[in-house]
């Protein structure tokens, strides 16, 4: 399985790459905004998962969302928003945008891992 | 007639208690009330602002030493470098932040976060006060957690 994680964080993709590999992601990319990784996504391929963070530079998640859900080969591709975003009318949005599953900042491993099984992916954590 | 919102010291404790607990894994205590950290350590500072329905700042003020082990524990490592330290310190401040933002009237959006870092300084947000205060004791460290609210 291949993930790619979005989050102007470097301090947050390493925290949800361990968890990813824990899961048995054995590809993971990383990007820090929503214009690198759609970048990432025309070099190296639409991955299974994005996990993609709200509040960044240059472009923000919901941006990428509606972006790269414009593209019809990544239709497959699930959608994790992992954002500190709590306003419903802004979750509404995300998952009308094509988000799959949202999960709120800060998250437990645990809560994670829960939300990859909602979306399908079989966890070895 | 209404109430001002208010966040509380309560809510401020529980805000950041989430974060340590779930993100760092480090332990958290109350801290004596303190200003200012002792001269010539290195203290860092990260703050976020909120901009709309509601106005104001979130500020987290800790020792570069606290940062640096907030940073190793977000990746894991002993080794960290200082821009995985800023990066972790905004990134806390954005996580409760964010969390503040949601107990306050919206809709309204949180800054991208600023850091400050350095010995015997002061930072403010000009046009705000103090809406309430947390001091903390982690890893022996102390640290504190400020919300402000802009002043019409």
């Amino acid at each position: 399985m291949r993930a790619l994680v979005i989050d102007d964080s470097k301090a947050v993709r390493s925290i949800i790459r361990r968890i990813l590999a824990d899961c048995g992601f054995r590809e993971i990319l990383e990007a820090g905004h929503g214009k690198e990784a759609l970048e990432v996504i025309s070099q190296h391929g639409v991955p299974d998962l994005s996990v993609v963070d709200w509040s960044m530079p240059v472009m923000d998640g919901l941006t990428f969302v509606r972006a790269v859900r414009g593209f019809p080969e990544a239709a497959p591709m699930s959608i994790l928003m992992v954002t500190t975003e709590t306003e419903r009318p802004r979750i509404v949005g995300a998952l009308a945008a094509g988000a799959n599953e949202y999960l709120t900042k800060p998250f437990t491993k645990e809560a994670m891992v829960e939300k990859l099984g909602i979306l399908g992916f079989g966890v070895n954590a | 007639m209404h109430s001002e919102p208010s966040i509380g010291p309560t809510e401020i404790w529980q805000l950041t208690e989430t974060v340590w607990s779930a993100i760092l894994n480090l332990d958290l205590a109350e801290g004596a009330a303190e200003t200012s950290h002792r001269s010539g350590i290195r203290v860092m500072t990260s703050c976020v602002q909120i901009t709309g329905a509601w106005d104001g700042a979130v500020v987290v003020r800790c020792t570069e030493d606290l940062a640096k082990r907030c940073a190793s524990a977000m990746f894991s490592t002993d080794s960290t470098t200082p821009a995985e330290v800023r990066d972790a310190l905004g990134e806390i401040v954005n996580m409760i932040g964010g969390n503040v933002k949601s107990l306050l009237p919206g809709p309204s959006k949180l800054s991208l976060p600023a850091i400050a870092e350095g010995i015997d300084y002061q930072m403010s947000v000009p046009g705000t006060r103090v809406m309430s205060e947390v001091s903390f004791r982690s890893q022996g460290q102390p640290m504190q957690v400020t919300v402000l609210v802009r002043v019409d």
